[in-house]
């Protein structure tokens, strides 16, 4: 398989097709510098890896990436072409995306629409212990349907979800102490 | 002595109540609405927590969320000021449920002293003197008014479940008598959620005198003397001065024995103080037992030395009194002026926003207790004390012109913000105030003066 590195690119300067944003790495059954007689599994993690390095090294966040060795594949998608070659900038804490090296600070909500906590207390991610939690990341949620539970000296409230959405990041773990008013969980907003 | 204490209250005495803590080695939490999120105390203590959005029966009255603040914190103590859940016995005994010390007394004190008829009852038994006036609660507007008849006229009706000057309705002709009593009732209803009402006489022109006193955990009970809170309006403290002036010799040790008994008998814990009226003719009757601190505990701070605060966590950390009755000394004279954000040509009315301009003053034996600042945006959602200006002089002559030195220096501007600095120094320069001789009709006299003087017609230019 050719090196990963000669894929490294803007988007809309790959030599692959692009035009729906979609970049297929595939090659040879057998990568460059694979050890001789790995199995698929372990051709795959080498290339998730590489996949991994090579994402590091890209501007903007993707949609997919799809890579595969044989039947064994792994996927990932970029954006449609329009969104990522508009000039938008970059999101927010993308590893690429040259905002800087420091992890985003804990204080500052990630975009995208905040679920805050309706009171001071502790914040519950499932209906009981033990059991599933109610939302977990890249759950599509609709408005009015719970995601969580903020429990003040006993008295459970529940955190619903005011909009459509999809569950993009949970900000705080199950069994934390909570402020009024804290964002707990980052929705994606449907669009439109 | 306790590690952490959780402070559920805003404003001054907030700060007030932090500082006592780090003077203690304590570390402080303090509890925030949204709305207070910039405010001093925030900043101050060692540690915040947003409990609740700007109204104060979803933050600062929300007893769960404060409860869960100092679980969550690791407090040990819970100091609820003045006003707010001070005075709640159920909030005193979630905190007790929950393993926290509540600073003040027990619930069921509380509970007593917080019902003004239960609390009537039990002083008179302990033999303190009291108004004619009812001691059991009332059954019916008949039988209310008829006690009213025998008391003899002007009578006030109050609310029960009131206290600070709210709830009441002076009646001064038997005639008008029931309709009062129904109106008190339904007020009473609405602003403590308890209709019950008590009948005394009224004193027209009287003096509040009340004494402050201290009850350890180990029988002792001390007063620290009296503060003479005469100068209000609508029943709302505006000046506190100690001592009290021009009052015949022995009459403070006596009203002291008769506070410290009222709190023996009371199982009181903490600091509180015992309100009384003095008539003219020189006798004093109960009133109330305000179970806190109290806005103005820093006149008695000034002239005895002692830390109040102080010795409210000492005491509720377990620790005896840290003087006896003997140690306490008056020495001086003080005086408090209550700077509110109101304008007093507008009747009062709250007048808060951004302090562009936020100067104390400053100098000797001058005090300020204040959450404000400089850029500081007063809220809306609160009560209207900004500052708590307080001096102290060898005579009360002295200490009256030290304070109107004080407040001429006090600078406090922005826009649309109007405080009663003006109008506290006009009551300073009054002939009867000066002269120690004033009552609490003194304001509205002042006021409506003032106002007469401001519509007379004006001379031909």
């Amino acid at each position: 398989m050719t090196s990963l590195s000669s894929y490294v690119s803007e988007p809309g300067a790959s030599r692959l097709d692009h035009g729906n944003g979609h970049e297929n790495l595939s090659g040879s059954p057998q990568p460059a510098g694979a050890v001789a007689g790995a199995s698929a599994p372990e051709l795959l993690e080498q290339l998730r890896e590489d996949a991994l390095r090579f994402l590091a090294r890209t501007r903007y966040p993707p949609r997919a990436l799809r890579i595969q060795v044989g039947d064994v594949s792994l996927e990932l998608e970029w954006q449609p072409a329009g969104t990522d070659s508009s000039g938008a900038p970059p999101a927010e804490g993308w590893p690429g995306s040259g905002t800087g090296s420091e992890p985003e600070r804990p204080d500052s909500p990630p975009p995208g629409h905040s679920l805050r906590a309706p009171s001071v207390g502790v914040f519950y991610r499932s209906p009981a212990p033990g059991e599933a939690a109610f939302v977990d990341v890249g759950d599509a949620v609709r408005a009015g349907q719970q995601v969580g539970i903020v429990e003040v000296m006993k008295l459970m409230i529940p955190v619903n979800a005011d909009r459509d959405g999809t569950v993009a990041e949970v900000l705080k773990g199950d069994g934390d102490s909570v402020e009024y008013d804290e964002p707990l969980i980052t929705l994606a907003l449907a669009p439109g | 002595m306790f590690d952490k204490v959780l402070i559920a209250n805003r404003g001054e005495i907030a700060l007030r109540i932090a500082r006592a803590c780090r003077e203690l080695g304590i570390r402080s939490v303090a509890v925030y609405s949204t709305e207070d999120r910039d405010s001093a105390v925030v900043s101050y203590a060692d540690e915040a927590v947003h409990i609740g959005p700007a109204a104060a029966r979803r933050s600062y009255l929300r007893i769960p969320s404060i409860v869960e603040a100092a679980l969550r914190t690791g407090a040990q103590a819970v100091h609820p000021g003045y006003g707010f859940l001070s005075e709640e016995a159920d909030f005193a005994q979630v905190c007790q449920d929950n393993d926290l010390t509540f600073i003040g007394p027990a619930p069921e004190v509380i509970a007593q002293l917080g019902d003004k008829t239960a609390a009537r009852d039990l002083m008179a038994r302990a033999g303190l003197p009291l108004l004619p006036g009812s001691l059991e609660p009332l059954r019916s507007a008949e039988e209310a008014h008829t006690l009213a008849d025998s008391i003899g006229y002007p009578v006030i009706i109050k609310a029960a479940a009131g206290g600070g000057g709210r709830g009441m309705r002076v009646v001064e002709r038997s005639a008008d008598f029931v309709a009062a009593y129904r109106e008190t009732r339904a007020g009473a209803k609405t602003l403590f959620g308890d209709p019950r009402v008590f009948v005394e006489r009224y004193l027209a022109s009287a003096r509040h005198v009340e004494i402050q006193v201290l009850a350890d955990s180990f029988g002792n009970v001390i007063h620290l003397g009296e503060r003479d809170c005469s100068v209000q309006r609508r029943h709302q403290k505006l000046i506190e001065e100690s001592p009290a002036p021009g009052l015949p010799p022995g009459l403070i040790e006596k009203m002291g024995t008769a506070a410290v008994d009222g709190a023996r008998a009371a199982g009181y814990l903490g600091a509180g103080t015992f309100e009384f009226l003095l008539a003219p003719n020189g006798e004093f009757t109960f009133m109330e037992v305000n179970c806190r601190i109290q806005v103005e505990h820093p006149v008695t701070e000034m002239v005895t030395g002692v830390d109040l605060v102080r010795e409210q966590l000492l005491i509720a950390a377990g620790e005896p009194l840290s003087l006896t009755q003997a140690d306490v000394t008056v020495r001086g004279a003080a005086i408090e002026c209550r700077v509110n954000v109101e304008d007093p040509e507008r009747a009062f009315a709250p007048a808060p926003g951004l302090l562009e301009e936020f100067v104390p003053p400053g100098g000797p034996f001058v005090r300020v207790d204040t959450h404000g600042f400089t850029g500081y945006r007063v809220p809306a959602s609160y009560d209207s004390l900004l500052a708590k200006l307080l001096v102290w002089a060898p005579t009360r002559e002295q200490a009256r012109q030290r304070m109107d030195r004080a407040l001429e220096e006090f600078r406090i501007s922005g826009p649309g913000v109007h405080t009663t600095i003006d109008f506290l120094r006009e009551v300073l320069q009054d002939r009867q105030f000066a002269a120690g001789e004033h009552d609490t009709g003194a304001v509205e006299r002042i006021f409506s003066t003032k106002a007469r003087a401001d519509h007379a017609p004006k001379p031909e230019e």
